[in-house]
């Protein structure tokens, strides 16, 4: 059993409903500018298909968050404490993956002589530093 | 981690909506904590053990066997 809340248990989905609309209203924002990009350079087709795109990711969002449990972890619901631990080994998934992927790129741009190499390892640092500073406030805080 | 969840719900004539409106949780997590897949927090078995009337020692079990 976990003795750790990252989410009351009492706490009711009320609080969250104006937060439910940040990311669908995030995604048609997104889609809007690369819309007005897509067309100041010159591509009409591009315009149409990101707005196409996310004004279906907002809907998607929108209308099948409460239905679909893992629409509404998209976009971004922490109704309860399960909830809330989903989001974070996610995110502590997608933070494994990103880094496997950086530290992949750097040595295969060392091993190429690639330009890219000190881009991989500036973010290879900027994500050894973050977990570094992580540990320290958490463990201070915990 | 086994629990007694679904049949003091059963019992009490809850469903699983019901029984997650009143704790504030999601029917998912109710569902979850069901069927084992989910164990609560200290607070949240505490808030289960009381709506049922019993001890969370009573509720939740801790299976020793691995």
């Amino acid at each position: 059993m976990s003795t750790t809340s990252p989410e009351s248990p009492a706490r009711g989905r009320r609080g969250n409903r104006a937060g439910r609309w940040v990311t669908p209203a995030f995604a048609l924002v997104l889609g809007v500018f690369f819309f007005v990009v897509a067309v100041v350079q010159d591509d009409l087709g591009g315009a149409w298909f990101s707005l196409g795109l996310f004004t279906g990711y907002a809907a998607l969002l929108a209308f099948l968050g409460s239905r679909v449990e893992v629409v509404g972890l998209l976009r971004g619901d922490t109704t309860d404490e399960r909830a809330g631990q989903i989001h974070l080994r996610a995110a502590a998934f997608a933070f494994h993956v990103l880094v496997l992927v950086l530290t992949t790129g750097f040595i295969v741009g060392l091993l190429i002589e690639s330009t890219l190499t000190e881009t991989f390892a500036g973010l290879c640092a900027i994500a050894g530093v973050s977990l570094i500073g992580a540990y320290v406030v958490l463990a201070r805080r915990s | 981690m086994r629990n007694d969840v679904r049949k003091l719900r059963s019992e009490a004539a809850l469903s699983q909506g019901e029984l997650a409106t009143r704790l504030g949780v999601s029917r998912q997590t109710v569902n979850a904590i069901e069927t084992g897949r989910y164990s609560p927090s200290l607070p949240l078995a505490i808030a289960i053990a009381r709506m049922f009337g019993q001890p969370v020692e009573e509720i939740f079990h801790v299976d020793h066997q691995s």
